[in-house]
């Protein structure tokens, strides 16, 4: 068994995409074609020629995180699970990279997901806070003085600030409307300060 | 860190795994057809014998390489013609199914399994496949075509039988000597 780990030691072969040569191609190309045959001893070869590649795509689609060698060993495994779907009349590496890029794309997506959950699980801890007895009291109080602040505006007011049945009105506002919502939610706030200055 | 035999171990099973379920594939064909051939027949341990042999033979084969897949390919599209013909012949002709060896039944199933014998001699000529794989084409088309002709009896899948063989070697004995 060799002991070098078998990213360091066949990256460090210095493998790009940009530099794959027609030679390496062919030999990738080649070993894909066998192993599509059921030629299992060119599981080497392949080894040797593309995982460097694979390691280095990921790397560069996903950051050179711990990440990028598990993205590379899913990617080198689906190549290897769906090599007997290959069509040996496309490119070898072409089709390889096709694989590599649709796990990519799925692992950032998959990542892009997790943080959202992340982000929606902090906002529900945020908002269980307030859940606490005292919590509970000053929105019930909150609700309780907008209710009554809300009672001094006329219909007219509420439907122009979008409280009323209809809702807020799609499309931009006119300047007048602007205005006037301008108007409603200052006498609003004169309101809230009449009822409640002293507390 | 990933070490190179975990990378290989790793790989090995996933190729093996694809390579598998690529291979089971078949099974969306067969298993209708040896159903099918158990509901027209009847004869259910037959069938689900006869279904069980051809699919085992076939997952092997299209597992192991790509010459074993197109074996299977061959051999069950030349033995399509006689796996028709047969259930066919048992919804047409039921006494069939209790006809002597020698007999126009068995003729029959020779005469339909001749043509499918041909077809696949002329493709292994053409593509220059080697004996073995020829062989084993004609040993799928053989099951399959017995899956059809289980219902006509022994004289059924003995006359298709001899007929792919006879076809095969009509077309690749004289290909192999030029």
């Amino acid at each position: 068994m060799r002991s070098a780990s078998a990213s360091t030691h066949l990256a460090g072969r210095g493998a790009t995409i940009s530099d794959t040569g027609t030679e390496r191609r062919r030999a990738i190309h080649d070993a894909l074609v066998r192993l599509a045959d059921g030629d299992r001893s060119a599981f080497d070869t392949l080894i040797d020629e593309l995982w460097p590649i694979i390691l280095s795509f990921s790397e560069r689609g996903v950051g050179k995180s711990a990440d990028a060698e598990d993205v590379a060993q899913e990617v080198f495994y689906r190549i290897c699970a769906r090599i007997a779907d290959f069509d040996r009349t496309r490119d070898g590496l072409s089709w390889a990279f096709g694989i590599a890029s649709y796990e990519i794309l799925t692992h950032r997506k998959r990542l892009q997901r997790r943080r959202e959950v992340s982000d929606a699980d902090a906002l529900e801890n945020h908002l269980d806070a307030t859940a606490s007895p005292e919590g509970a009291l000053l929105e019930q109080e909150l609700s309780r003085a907008l209710e009554e602040v809300m009672g001094g505006l006329t219909a007219e007011d509420r439907e122009a600030l979008g409280l009323g049945t209809r809702g807020v009105a799609d499309g931009p506002a006119s300047p007048k409307a602007r205005k006037r919502k301008q108007r409603i939610l200052l006498r609003l706030r004169d309101l809230f300060r009449s009822i409640y200055a002293d507390t | 860190m990933l070490t190179r035999d975990e990378l290989r171990n790793g790989a090995q099973r996933a190729y093996e795994r694809g390579r598998f379920c690529a291979a089971a594939r078949v099974g969306w064909y067969l298993v209708p057809i040896a159903t099918l051939c158990a509901l027209q027949t009847g004869a259910c341990l037959g069938c689900a014998g006869c279904g069980a042999l051809l699919l085992g033979m076939a997952l092997y084969l299209r597992w192991r390489d790509r010459r074993g897949m197109s074996a299977v390919s061959a051999g069950l599209a030349a033995g399509a013609l006689p796996l028709v013909f047969g259930l066919l012949l048992r919804q047409l002709v039921p006494t069939c199914a209790d006809a002597p060896l020698v007999s126009l039944c068995t003729a029959v199933c020779l005469a339909v399994g001749i043509p499918s014998g041909l077809w696949l001699g002329v493709r292994a000529a053409r593509a220059h496949v080697g004996t073995a794989d020829a062989l084993t084409a004609t040993g799928v088309a053989t099951l399959a075509s017995s899956l059809g002709c289980l219902g006509l009896g022994v004289a059924g899948v003995v006359g298709a039988a001899l007929g792919l063989a006879l076809g095969g070697a009509l077309t690749l004995v004289p290909a192999r000597q030029a």
